[in-house]
């Protein structure tokens, strides 16, 4: 076997590795190796905070005016005291598609949370202006926290 | 792993740095190749795999068409085989959004600089790299290999078998690091935050608040991508390698076709070579040459991304070159400096809403804001806000987009009498960096999800 054959023999095994590889991305969907009850699991596990419950099965749809059937899971914690703006929202998507609308309602309860907190408590009305949203393929997260910042670390860290 | 990280500045760098400079030299680029496959599978440890696929099956295409130097017809469908596997790699992870992939980072432009690499080669301008380690090297390198620049291989060869580290050359390398650093750390993301702040209410912004955002965007992505630039070249040269600029203050621009000389040098050059020449350029007539203009930031827009924004985008560069080009040209060499400057400001800015708005309408309805007035009037309590309470940080952002900035700083680095004091200056510099990295959130290079 000459030269020029071998390597055009070691180009074609990689393509065929390179075309296993993809498909089996593509069936075992890269971005979601974990599934959200694994994600949710481990955030409910490292955000045990006293000053979070989790919100009542139809809090999705009366605060941010989704419906939790949409998706694929939602987990949403919201502040106990009244006097707090505190909130975590994690939700996977069914499909990407359904992202723009998710951003807006987030975006939409940002925007009232911060109107409701500017006049009496400017501090609460920080921290929902620090808000931090990402989003990662089907994952949406939210966090309004004083500590949003390990909070975003620990949900990335999760995926 | 990102280049303004904590565990990138005191753990990567040292170490990778300690064994670059104390192993023996022929080590070298075993060192540089192992630190940049660890760097890539510190955020990608699936992906690291794509990448070494593509880079052998690249490596395996440039051997087999030297072999078959003698046969055109060979090498052409040699070719055409390597362009069909690397942009349907591409296609897949970036395009096909059902298939719900995420984005391997970096794919875009390691896959570019395989494809100036295989192209370069069939034109015959370079020869096969025969050592897979040189050759690996090239792809992977960590300085420019998830954000750019896209670093052509003709640029390197020669690098990649020999190249030498000064004292001066390492030096300067640090001080664009630490420019790059702060660009990124000090002002993309204080401007990045204001954006966020305004867009987080984009139910109903007012007039002058949209422009506001607009402007915070404008500059956000400019130190965003030009300080990973400016780290990534300043790292190059670190170990030797010299990178091409990738921008030339932009934002001094006075048309569009100067504003695309400066901005994203890199891959404006890709596709000036690798397709609008091939495709004929200006030399088959002007129908043509529009044509190509269309075909060339068409694909420039959806390079950045399969939305329909990004597209439009592209084409939207592509009217305002084509109508300087053929009509504008004379007029705007007429206007004073000042308002030629404004007109390519205020189409850049236009530009941007297109490149951060999520979808095409999305970018109309906040163009809409900005050009009318809504329910949220002129202006309202968040123009004041995002203007008066970071107005030190306007000033700096603009200052160091200006070629004032520029100037100072290669004043700076040239000063031989007390260049203590600019080391201090650069140390402080990096100290501020530092601070700020300490108490930052989550915050990736924006280039990142292209």
């Amino acid at each position: 076997m000459n030269n020029g054959s071998r390597f055009t023999t070691a180009k074609y095994i990689v393509t065929a590795i390179l075309v296993v590889f993809v498909l089996v991305m593509a069936v075992s969907g890269r971005e979601s190796t974990k599934s959200f009850s694994e994600i949710a699991q481990a955030l409910e596990a490292r955000t045990n905070s006293a000053s979070l419950q989790t919100a009542a099965s139809g809090d999705l749809k009366r605060l941010y005016g989704l419906d939790p059937a949409d998706y694929e899971g939602v987990l949403l914690k919201t502040a106990v005291s009244g006097m707090s703006a505190e909130e975590l929202l994690f939700i996977t998507l069914k499909d990407k598609s359904q992202l723009p609308a998710v951003e807006s309602a987030i975006n939409q309860r940002l925007a009232e949370r911060s109107s409701i907190f500017e006049g009496y408590a400017p501090e609460q009305a920080r921290l929902v202006e620090d808000a931090r949203i990402i989003t990662r393929g089907r994952q949406v997260f939210l966090v309004i926290s004083a500590d949003a910042d390990n909070l975003s670390r620990l949900f990335l860290s999760s995926l | 792993m990102v280049f303004s990280s904590l565990t990138f500045l005191f753990v990567f760098l040292p170490v990778v740095f300690a064994a670059y400079f104390l192993l023996p030299k022929s080590f070298r680029n075993y060192v540089l190749l192992a630190a940049s496959v660890f760097f890539y599978a510190w955020g990608e440890p699936v992906y690291i795999i794509l990448m070494v696929l593509s880079l052998l099956f690249n490596y395996f295409v440039g051997r087999e068409m030297e072999e078959k130097d003698d046969n055109p017809a060979a090498r052409k469908k040699c070719l055409l085989f390597a362009l069909a596997v690397n942009l349907g790699l591409l296609a897949v992870f970036k395009y096909c959004t059902f298939l719900h992939l995420s984005l391997p980072i970096g794919i875009s432009f390691y896959t570019f600089q395989a494809l100036s690499y295989v192209i370069d080669l069939y034109i015959g301008k370079i020869r096969a790299q025969k050592s897979l380690t040189a050759f690996a090297l090239y792809i992977c390198m960590f300085p420019q290999l998830i954000a750019g620049p896209i670093v052509r291989y003709i640029d390197v060869e020669k690098q990649l078998k020999n190249r030498t580290v000064t004292l001066a050359s390492f030096g300067s390398g640090v001080r664009l690091f630490l420019v790059g650093l702060g660009k990124k750390v000090l002002l993309a993301n204080a401007v990045g935050a204001v954006f966020a702040l305004i867009t987080g209410r984009a139910a109903s912004i007012a007039t002058l608040t949209a422009w506001v955002g607009a402007i915070a965007y404008m500059l956000q992505i400019y130190f965003d991508f030009s300080g990973y630039s400016d780290m990534a070249i300043g790292l190059g040269r670190m170990f030797g390698f010299k990178f091409n600029t990738n921008f030339e203050l932009p934002y001094t621009a006075v048309t569009i076709t100067d504003f695309w000389h400066r901005w994203h040098i890199s891959l404006s050059t890709w596709f000036r070579e690798y397709v609008y020449i091939p495709l004929g350029g200006n030399r088959k007539g002007v129908p043509r040459q529009i044509l190509n203009l269309l075909i060339v930031w068409g694909l420039t827009g959806i390079w950045h991304g399969a939305g329909l924004n990004f597209l439009f985008w592209g084409l939207y560069y592509a009217g305002f070159l084509i109508l300087e080009k053929f009509v504008l040209a004379r007029f705007l060499e007429k206007l004073p400096a000042l308002l030629r400057h404004l007109y390519a400001l205020l189409i850049v800015l236009v530009g941007w809403v297109f490149f951060f708005s999520e979808s095409l309408s999305g970018a109309f309805t906040y163009l809409k804001s900005m050009f009318t007035v809504g329910a949220s009037g002129f202006a309202d309590a968040l123009t004041g806000s995002s203007v008066f309470y970071h107005w030190l940080l306007w000033i700096a952002a603009v200052f160091a987009c200006t070629t004032a900035a520029r100037s100072l700083r290669k004043r700076l680095d040239k000063t031989r009498r007390r260049a203590w004091i600019v080391n201090i200056l650069y140390l402080v510099l990096f100290f501020l960096c530092i601070a700020s990295l300490i108490t930052e959130s989550y915050n990736p290079f924006l280039y990142f999800r292209f």
